[in-house]
C-alpha cells in the first residue's frame, strides 16, 4: 500500500444529506477506481442493515483512518460501534442538524464510566 | 486505603505511596483529557451549525436543488480527496490538503454564492477540530490503560498486606 501511504489516508463520513454535503465540500470525498465512495448519505428510507454494512465496509478498508458518523445514525448501529475496539480507524460521533451531541451516548466516553466506579474511591 | 495507614519507612508502604501518586496523576490527566474533548466537541458542534446555516443561505440564493447530494459526482466518475490525514510514527494524525485536486465547490456550479464558500470554510475548520479530538482520544485511551494497570498494582499491593 505504498501509494495509499503517500497519498494520505481518508476520512469517511456516514450521515444525513447536509452533513455529507458539508464534509464533501470540505474536501474529504473520494470515489476510487473500484467505485467505492468513502461517504454514505443516510435518509429516512435507509435501513439499519444498509448502514451497518457500510460501516463494516469502512472498518475493513485500510485506507480509512477516521470515520465520522452522525450520533443519531450511530444510535441505529450502536452494538456494532460498541464492538469496535481498535484504535484505527477512529470512530468519531458528531452532532447533526437536528440532533445535538450527547456525550452520555458516545461509545468511547461511556467506556470511561466504569473506570471511575465507587469501588476506586475506597 | 487511606494515606494515614502508610508507613513511609516501610518499603511496602513506600511502594504503595508511589502507586497512589501515579494514580492521582493519571486520574487528573484523564479528567483533563475528557474536558478537552468535550470543549472541542461543543466547538465542533457550533461550527457545524454555522456551516449548515451558510449552506441554507446559499440554497436560498441559488435555489434549493443547487446544494444537495445529487450534485455530488456519481459512481461513474473518480473523485480524489482534497483533504486527507497523515499518520506519524506515534500514530498522531495531521490534516493535509492537496492543492492540485479540483475544488469540490465546483460541483455546485461555477459562480457559487459567497455563503457556500463560508460553509466550506466552516467544514474545513470542523475537520481540523475532528482530527484534534481523535488525537486527544488516542492519548486518553492510552492513559486509561495505564490507569487500569496502576489499579491492578494497587490491588495486588493491598492484598499482600
Amino acid at each position: 500500500m505504498a501509494i495509499a501511504a503517500a497519498k494520505g489516508r481518508l476520512i469517511a463520513v456516514i450521515g444525513d444529506e447536509d452533513t455529507c454535503v458539508g464534509f464533501l465540500l470540505g474536501g474529504i470525498g473520494e470515489m476510487n477506481k473500484n467505485r467505492q465512495p468513502n461517504f454514505m448519505v443516510v435518509d429516512k428510507n435507509t435501513s439499519i442493515s444498509e448502514v451497518e454494512d457500510c460501516f463494516k465496509r469502512f472498518l475493513k478498508r485500510d485506507d480509512i483512518d477516521i470515520i465520522l458518523i452522525n450520533q443519531n445514525v450511530a444510535e441505529m448501529i450502536r452494538h456494532v460501534i460498541d464492538n469496535h475496539n481498535e484504535p484505527i480507524p477512529a470512530v468519531l460521533e458528531i452532532p447533526s442538524k437536528d440532533h445535538p451531541y450527547d456525550a452520555s451516548k458516545d461509545s468511547i466516553l461511556r467506556r470511561a464510566k466504569g473506570m471511575f466506579s465507587a469501588e476506586d474511591a475506597k | 486505603m487511606s494515606f494515614s495507614t502508610l508507613k513511609p519507612e516501610d518499603e511496602h508502604g513506600q511502594e504503595l505511596a508511589k502507586v497512589c501518586v501515579a494514580l492521582d496523576e493519571l486520574t487528573l490527566k484523564q479528567v483533563d483529557l475528557v474536558d478537552e474533548q468535550l470543549v472541542l466537541m461543543s466547538k465542533l458542534g457550533s461550527l457545524m451549525t454555522c456551516g449548515f446555516i451558510d449552506m441554507a443561505k446559499s440554497r436560498y440564493i441559488s435555489g434549493e436543488k443547487t446544494v444537495s447530494a445529487t450534485q455530488i459526482p456519481g459512481e461513474d466518475s473518480v473523485i480524489e480527496a482534497v483533504t486527507t490525514v497523515d499518520r506519524d510514527s506515534e500514530n498522531k494524525l495531521t490534516l493535509s490538503r492537496n492543492k492540485e485536486v479540483n475544488d469540490p465547490i465546483r460541483w455546485f456550479g461555477l459562480l457559487v454564492p459567497g455563503s457556500l464558500k463560508q460553509s466550506q470554510q466552516a467544514f474545513q475548520n470542523v475537520l481540523n477540530i475532528a482530527v484534534e479530538i481523535v488525537n486527544i482520544r488516542r492519548e486518553w485511551v492510552q492513559s486509561m490503560s495505564a490507569l487500569e494497570q496502576q489499579h491492578k498494582t494497587l490491588g495486588s499491593l493491598k492484598s499482600s498486606t
